[in-house]
């Protein structure tokens, strides 16, 4: 059960990081229906021609470390931004967006793995270690009692 | 064999915590979307820190005694007859903000013009001076731009720091060639049905650490 639930994790993280995939926790219900909050929408980077009107971007705002995720409504060309919008908002947002501000367009989503991150958030490090080492410590006795649990079948099996 | 099993264990268990430690750290993305509806009806609007764009709609008549016309270089009264709604902002929360106006006559009487500022912004204490200060020409378009700008949506805001409070005017008028008789003349009051609205939005877009 831990093999198969590692190795899964393991293949996913590593197609991210070789794929060049980032993956950003949704906070916000502004793209609700397409991203709710708790998904991790999967981003790689692109060149500005690939973008086209209904593609969803990631966008770094400068300044700060925030990002956010909204569907292009329309592309100048020239002067090289792109107009954004949530698809849960009434309008376009009130700027527009420099091509080097796009982080990447979205690839995939997956839907409740945010949680983890936007819980996590707000932990301090030192929190945030002794929860990962209670996970951890958790897993290794699941797993323990399962074997247990499995020699013990065994061994009843035998003796019948 | 156990043993090696034993070390695959926990090996196992440091992976899956690194994989979960991956998946804790990712950056949140968030932005801006619009937290719906009239959220308070009073005079003052006050927001705190903007996880979500906040709007407060005023509805409430507004009274010309007369017509002018903002094109108009010779119309003397413009300041005389101009109507100003005042609406208290304050920015209770933690992040710096920006306000947003939009004016609307429920009717769709476009002869209703206006104009969003601050007294701060006043030029020789008239409006119509900071108009013209503020404008690239008397015009429609140019007044349009100025309020909602060239794409309806990014127009003139008022900046507020944290704890900040500034009073925002709007100044409305109607104009005289676009008019019934009635007001055109100077003869009589009339009476416009507008919704101001003001939305708050955080200064910069997208997620801001708190």
């Amino acid at each position: 059960m831990l093999a198969i639930i590692t190795a899964i994790s393991v293949v996913f993280v590593l197609f991210n990081l070789v794929t060049g995939a980032k993956g950003y926790a949704v906070t916000s219900d502004s793209m609700k229906d397409t991203f709710n909050r708790g998904d991790v929408v999967f981003s790689r980077p692109c060149n500005f021609e690939e973008l086209k009107v209904g593609d969803i971007v990631t966008v770094g705002v400068a300044d700060s470390d925030g990002y956010f995720t909204h569907r292009i409504v329309d592309i100048d060309s020239e002067k090289k931004t792109v107009t954004t919008k949530g698809d849960n908002n009434n309008s376009v947002d009130p700027m527009d967006t420099a091509s080097s501000q796009i982080v990447g367009k979205v690839w995939y989503s997956v839907p409740l793995l945010g949680y983890l991150s936007i819980y996590l958030a707000g932990l301090t490090r030192t929190t945030g270690l002794i929860i990962l080492a209670t996970i951890a410590v958790a897993l290794i006795s699941i797993n323990f009692i399962l074997e247990k649990k499995q020699k013990r079948r065994d061994n009843d099996n035998e003796q019948n | 064999m156990s043993k090696i099993k034993k070390y695959s264990a926990t090996v196992m268990v440091f992976m899956l915590a690194l994989c979960v430690a991956y998946f804790s750290v990712m950056s949140p993305t968030s932005a801006w979307y619009y937290e719906s509806g009239v959220i308070d009806s009073g005079d003052a609007f006050v927001f705190g820190d903007l996880s979500v764009n906040t709007k407060f709609t005023v509805k409430n008549p507004v009274y010309f005694d007369a017509a002018t016309k903002l094109a108009d270089e010779d119309e003397a009264m413009f300041d005389d007859v101009i109507s100003i709604d005042s609406v208290e902002v304050k920015n209770s929360g933690t992040v710096p903000a920006r306000v947003y106006v939009d004016f609307k006559e429920n009717d769709g009487k476009d002869a209703v013009k206006w104009f969003v500022y601050t007294d701060d912004m006043l030029v020789n204490n008239s409006v119509k001076e900071t108009i013209k200060a503020n404008l690239t020409e008397l015009s429609d378009e140019a007044l349009m731009e100025y309020n909602v700008g060239k794409d309806g949506n990014s127009g003139k805001y008022i900046l507020l720091q944290p704890n900040e409070t500034i009073d925002v005017k709007v100044a409305t008028w109607v104009e005289y060639d676009e008019v019934e008789e009635m007001i055109k003349g100077g003869t009589a009051e009339n009476s416009y049905d507008v919704e101001l609205t003001l939305i708050a939005t955080q200064d910069i877009d997208g997620a801001i650490k708190r």
